[in-house]
């Protein structure tokens, strides 16, 4: 037997939330070796159990929460790493929505702020805006976040200011364009972090390394941000 | 481009980073220096502590210290405030007392060290 506590919270029911045991006979897994598997047979036995899930391969991302007090995907971690009972949260911080799923909104909006898309002005080539093979290189390490919320969530300072500070992710992805060669906003996007908050709260406590599923490192960029800010202003 | 709260350009954002950094290097490198001469020449008497630490140059590298130190922890508690502190009236109180408190440190400072 495999033994689970899960968090369950109905907002519109319940006073407050709580910790409910289940149990799962291993031979039900017929193999399968990933917590999201076995989460799956969980709610074939108590249906009301909600959660998010969806390519079951790590990358839509919408199967992050807290494992055993760690933010990671159920669908990449195997069973056999984990202590039991095998607990199970909402991603910290977030406001839920019932169970373990949470409302992402705080942590969508930061990304949005960033402008996430290229911007440039200047008139399109006929086929394609090329790249050398060395400036594609400088976006490995930061194309592949698949935005699971996995690291900002695990953030302090993110947890303290989710409003005025952008989280890890976010920064991951305004670097992400900060360096893109054809992007040609990178000034005003520099402008837009130098404040007290939006960069600046992040005091490399590197929890969001230690959380990424994906193995990306989200104060190495934040670091480089630093850097171009320095170079611009010396 | 939008931002939920503008904060002035210098205040706060990379000018009080660079700062916080410059500041801990200082004060740093004052510590080992003291360390390192105070036990390279132990003080002995209280002659002996007099003649170390009336010189000049010791007397402008201590109160730089005492800036140093006094600064690093201004942007220091102004950054733990900024993650904390969330209502500005009670953020602004907090500041304005501990820029109070600084400048008398300050103060007590030059007079002990500076013999103003
Ligand atoms: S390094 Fe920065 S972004 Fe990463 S967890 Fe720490 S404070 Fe948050
Ligand atoms: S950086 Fe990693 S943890 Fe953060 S959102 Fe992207 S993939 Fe998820
Ligand atoms: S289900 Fe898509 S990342 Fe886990």
């Amino acid at each position: 037997m495999i033994r689970f506590s899960i968090y369950r919270y109905d907002p519109d029911k319940d006073a407050k939330p709580r910790m409910q045991d289940f149990e799962l006979d291993e031979a039900l897994l017929e193999g399968r070796q990933m917590l999201l598997d076995a989460m799956l047979l969980l709610k074939a036995q108590d249906d009301t159990l909600s959660f998010r899930r969806s390519c079951r391969e790590g990358v839509c991302g919408s199967d992050a929460m807290s494992i055993n007090g760690r933010n990671g995907l159920a669908c990449v971690t195997p069973l056999s790493d984990l202590k039991q009972p095998i607990t199970l949260r909402p991603l910290p911080g977030m406001p839920v929505v019932r169970d373990l799923v949470v409302d992402m909104e705080p942590f969508y909006k930061q990304y949005r702020s960033i402008k996430p898309w290229l911007i440039n002005d200047e008139p399109e080539p006929e086929i394609e805006r090329l790249q050398s093979d060395e400036d594609r290189r400088k976006l490995d390490g930061l194309y592949e976040c698949i935005l699971c919320g996995c690291c900002s969530t695990s953030c302090p300072s993110f947890w303290w200011n989710p409003d005025k500070y952008l989280g890890p992710a976010a920064l991951l992805q305004s670097y992400r364009f900060l360096v893109d060669s054809r992007d040609k906003a990178t000034s005003e996007r520099l402008d837009d972090l130098e404040d007290p908050f939006r960069l600046f709260r992040c005091h490399s406590i590197m929890n969001c390394v230690e959380a990424c599923p994906k193995g990306l490192n989200p104060a190495l960029a934040i670091h480089h941000i630093r850097e171009m800010l320095l170079r611009r202003s010396s | 481009m939008r931002r939920t709260e503008r904060g002035s350009r210098s205040g706060g954002g990379l000018g009080e980073w660079i700062i916080q950094r410059v500041s801990a290097v200082y004060v740093l490198l004052f510590t080992v220096w003291l360390g390192v001469s105070l036990s390279v020449s132990p003080v002995h008497s209280h002659a002996d502590w007099v003649s170390f630490s009336s010189g000049y140059f010791f007397r402008a590298a201590a109160i730089l210290f005492i800036v140093s130190l006094l600064i690093h922890a201004w942007t220091g508690l102004k950054s733990v405030f900024l993650d904390y502190v969330h209502n500005w009236r009670l953020r602004f109180v907090l500041l304005m007392t501990l820029a109070l408190l600084f400048t008398g440190m300050l103060a007590w400072a030059l007079i002990v060290i500076g013999g103003v």
